[in-house]
């Protein structure tokens, strides 16, 4: 049997070895000749742990939290849709960042050079830190309305990266904490429920050195939340003493 | 003295660039806002129709 066929053949047993493993009162889904299957499965998909292209691996509309179970580390180079529309007909959110910490598995995208559609569509509330350091792009890479939390995102420090619609439709979206610069056009206009520490965290990764105006979008139910005055007719002192430093900054609100 | 002017968009309309969709936009400083113009909030919806459409 070749290595797809294997692969084919092992995508449609684990689902219903989980379900049997299950059904037999083993916690982890799994019994001994169980674990076999989930071995096979795996083994084939991350290559052993050597996989690093993972293009398309975890694009599927019935990924859940039940089957979702790497077994190896993942350092990947090519990402391009890897969690597309994950699980978007499961009826089932995942918490990626807490079924890897459960596998006990890591996801290390500081290789990756192009973020592209990395998880649109996804029925996702929360990714772990996501180093974004080697990429030129992360276009759509979050666009997704069920997403909450980005642990940490890490971008580059010269400001070079572009995000279009990086957090399109992302609605749903609360908490995120970004390390290195925004150096080009961003937004966060669907984002209505950002806290008022993520604004806190995105206004301060703008770049203080563009050459050429720029603008974030922001939602304009938290500025008026954290940063006006009562009436909303007037930005608060703290808010103009954050963007002080970034001048070349236009500040949108949607 | 450092300031920033800043636009709002008559009722029942949008600023844009071009690119950027907003109803308030706090413009960098010296800036003049000349790139930014309102369209209708039916303009702008037929715009980000015809975005969807094209993704």
């Amino acid at each position: 049997m070749s290595i797809s066929e294997q692969l084919k053949t092992a995508t449609e047993n684990v689902p219903k070895v989980y379900s049997a493993g299950r059904e037999k009162g083993y916690s982890s889904g799994y019994s001994d000749g169980e674990q076999a299957e989930y071995d096979k499965f795996w083994d084939a998909l991350q290559k052993n742990g050597t996989q690093k292209n993972y293009k398309y691996v975890f694009a599927g509309r019935t990924w859940n939290p039940d089957i979702f179970k790497p077994k190896y580390d993942m350092k990947p180079i090519t990402v391009l849709q890897m969690f597309s529309e994950f699980g978007s007909d499961s009826g089932k959110k995942t918490d990626i960042a807490d079924a890897l910490e459960k596998q006990g598995v890591s996801l290390d995208t500081s290789s990756v050079t192009n973020f592209s559609n990395f998880a649109n569509g996804a029925n996702i509330t929360r990714f772990p830190t996501i180093d974004s350091r080697s990429a030129t792009t992360l276009s759509n890479a979050f666009a997704t309305s069920v997403l909450v939390t980005i642990d940490e995102l890490i971008l580059k420090d010269d400001g070079t990266q572009t995000f279009s619609g990086t957090f399109n439709n992302a609605s749903k979206l609360e908490n995120i904490v970004i390390s290195g610069v925004i150096g080009s056009n961003i937004s966060f206009s669907a984002s209505t429920s950002l806290t008022k520490t993520s604004i806190i965290s995105i206004v301060s990764a703008l770049s203080e050195s563009l050459t050429e105006p720029q603008t974030i979008t922001l939602p304009s139910a938290a500025m008026n939340k954290y940063f006006k005055s009562a009436d909303g007719t007037v930005y608060t002192d703290e808010w103009m003493e954050l963007i002080r430093p970034k001048a070349n900054w236009h500040f949108a609100f949607a | 003295m450092r300031s920033r002017l800043i636009l709002y968009a008559e009722e029942g309309m949008v600023l844009t660039d071009g690119e950027v969709f907003c109803t308030e936009v706090q413009l960098a400083e010296g800036n003049r806002g000349e790139t930014f113009y309102e369209i209708t909030k039916e303009e702008y919806q037929k715009r980000k129709d015809e975005e969807t459409d094209v993704e």
